[in-house]
This record gives C-alpha cells, structure tokens and sequence, in this order.
C-alpha cells in the first residue's frame, strides 16, 4: 500500500509538470485535504447511521437468524471458529446481496476486527485476504444503481445488463476464492 | 421506477428491523445509541487512512495522470479486447464510487447507454468493486501492514471480469 500511495502522489505531479502547468499543482494540493474532507463525512454519516441499525439487528437477534442460513457454506470457506466474525461476516454478505453498500461496510469492519484478533502478525491472515477479496467482488442481486442510471439516459433496455452482471461477478467470485486457496495452500506448503 | 425500487428495498429493511425487534422487546433506542457509538468510534478509526487515499486519488484525477495512462494503456486493451473507451472508467472505479459515476454518466452521454460501450461500461461499472477504497477501510481498523497476496488477487479477478464481460458484449449482447 506504501508503494502503491507513492506512486499515485508522484506520478500526479510528474505528469502536471510534464503539462508545463506547475502552479496547478499546489491550487490542486490544497483543495484537494478539503474534498477529502468533504467525501469522509459522508462515507462517516452512512457508516454511523448503519451501525445503529445494525446494532438493534443484532440485539434483537435478527443476525443470528441470518447467521443460521450463511454458516454452513462460510464455515466451508473460512478456518475461523469465531462465532462473532461469522456473524458480521454473515451480516456484510447480506447487506452486500441486498445493494445495501453502505449497510455492509460497518459490518465488514467488524468481521475484519474479528478476524485479526486471532492473527497477531503484522500481516494478513488468510481468512482475511479472503473476506476482503469476496467484498471486491461485488456480488448484488440487483444493482438498482446502475438499472437507474441507464434508464436516466434514455436507454431503451435498461436492464438488458442484469443478468451480464450478474453472470460476471460470479466468474470473479469464482476466481477469487480459487486464487485465495491456491496460493494460501502454496503458501503454507 | 428503478430509484423508487432501491427505496422500497432500503425502507422495507429498516421497518423490518424495528418491527422485528419491537417484538423481540428489546430496548430499541439504546440499542441504536450503542450502534452509533460504535460508528463514530469506526469512522475515527478510518478516518486517517482514508483521508490519505483520497487525498492521492485527487491528485491522480485532477492533474491529469488518468488521461495519461489512457493514452499509453488504450492500444495495450484494446488488443487484450477490452474496449478501450472504457478505460477511465476503469481506472477510477477501484479507488472511488462515486467518481466511477461521472465517467460513466460521461460515456453514456458520448455514446449512449445502449450501444456496445455503454453497456460494456455498465456491466463493468457494476460487477467490480472499488477495490482499493474497500482494502483501505477493511484494513485500517486491524494492526495489518503487510497485505501479502492481496492486491495482486484482487486486480487479477477484477482483470478476469474486464475480459469476461467484453467477451460477452462482442459475442451475442446487443
């Protein structure tokens, strides 16, 4: 991630002093902590009023009911026996089926939180490269946005692209987890 | 019609909760004062390792690097199959949502939405994920500094989804 952060930041510059245009590098840099700024509170809005409601889910019992349905397959996946991690893991992949984004994303948070408490290295467990890598594959029932959108702009089959989507997210899901045991077993030896 | 559907689904969810739980007879209202807490205590936590993505990806979209890339990248696609006009859309959308968007709404425009670009650019738009942000905020809250495996897996699959989803539009989707 360091690397990868450098690169950004330097190749940006390279590229404006390059254009010959240097100046608008420093009005860019200091507008640009505002616009961060600006897009974190209302990533930190969406996450506290989630969390609310996920925590009355989860003191009324709802999760655990969900909790029941998902287990089984991700006890299949995942090597962890910590209940609480299978429980927001179940809740995030639920939010994540149903497009509700936002909702996932303090669920999501709370697994990893899980997970690492059992790894105490400084580097990632496979139980949680895998929950990252089924969270980047973006599987949605229906991708409400998306159908919205193109609907915006006229299109005259709107939701010609459900089932491509969906058909390609499962590829990936597909990819993905092969990859992650693959390399996780080669890995380990 | 679609944007009243996504807020029937979101509405239904939340009743759905209240009422489940007002027969579960829990305190609801404490429950959910708890579940801020430990939102704000979330958000805190992120907030640094955020803040310094997007500062990056600012850079990286104002100065005129992902045009850049374009440039270089587009024939390099364009013979894996990939359609080269939709290279800035994917581009940005591993780090950012909501940028993704714009340069969506910007191909529709340019193209419309139901030509092959456009829906090559909406399938794509949809079944990758802002891969980038979600590896940021995940981690942030664990004491993680090595991500092993990770990113390479990650651009990999979403590479696999580029080319699946370009060999479905060039093969029978109109």
């Amino acid at each position: 991630m360091n690397a990868f952060w450098l690169f950004l930041i330097l190749f940006s510059i390279l590229v404006q002093v390059i254009n010959g245009d240097i100046n608008k590098i420093t009005t860019i840099l200091f507008s640009a902590p505002k616009t961060a700024l600006q897009i974190f509170v209302t990533i930190a809005c969406s996450i506290i009023l989630w969390s609310g409601f996920l925590r009355l889910a989860q003191d009324s019992g709802l999760i655990k009911i969900l909790e029941r349905f998902l287990k089984p397959i991700l006890s299949l996946l995942f090597k962890t026996k910590n209940e609480e991690a299978f429980k927001w893991m179940s809740t995030n992949i639920i939010a994540n089926l149903l497009g509700l984004g936002n909702a996932a994303t303090p669920a999501g948070i709370k697994a990893m939180e899980e997970l690492s408490k059992e790894n105490s290295k400084d580097f990632a467990s496979s139980d949680m490269i895998l929950f990252v890598i089924l969270n980047t594959c973006s599987i949605q029932l229906i991708p409400t946005t998306m159908i919205m959108l193109r609907h915006e702009y006229g299109s005259e089959n709107p939701t010609v692209v459900l089932f491509p989507i969906l058909f390609v997210s499962l590829v990936g899901l597909f990819f993905g987890i092969i990859f992650c045991k693959v390399i996780s077993r080669v890995l380990r030896r | 019609m679609t944007k009243i559907i996504s807020d029937i689904i979101i509405t239904s969810f939340i009743v759905f909760v209240l009422i489940f739980s007002l027969f579960r007879s829990n305190d609801s209202f404490s429950s959910f004062v708890e579940g801020v807490k430990d939102g704000i205590k979330i958000s805190i936590k992120i907030f640094p390792n955020v803040f310094a993505l997007i500062l990056a990806v600012e850079l990286f979209i104002k100065t005129g690097a992902v045009e850049m890339f374009e440039t270089f990248l587009g024939p390099i696609f364009n013979k894996l199959g990939i359609f080269q006009e939709s290279l800035g859309l994917i581009m940005i959308k591993p780090f950012s949502g909501s940028a993704s968007y714009v340069v969506l709404k910007d191909i529709f425009e340019k193209f419309g939405p139901d030509s092959q670009i456009g829906i090559y650019s909406s399938i794509i738009c949809a079944s990758t994920e802002t891969l980038f942000y979600v590896i940021t905020t995940y981690l942030a809250c664990t004491r993680v500094k090595k991500t092993r495996y990770l990113i390479p897996v990650a651009i990999a699959v979403d590479f696999i989804v580029l080319l699946v989803a370009a060999f479905l539009v060039k093969n029978g989707l109109k």
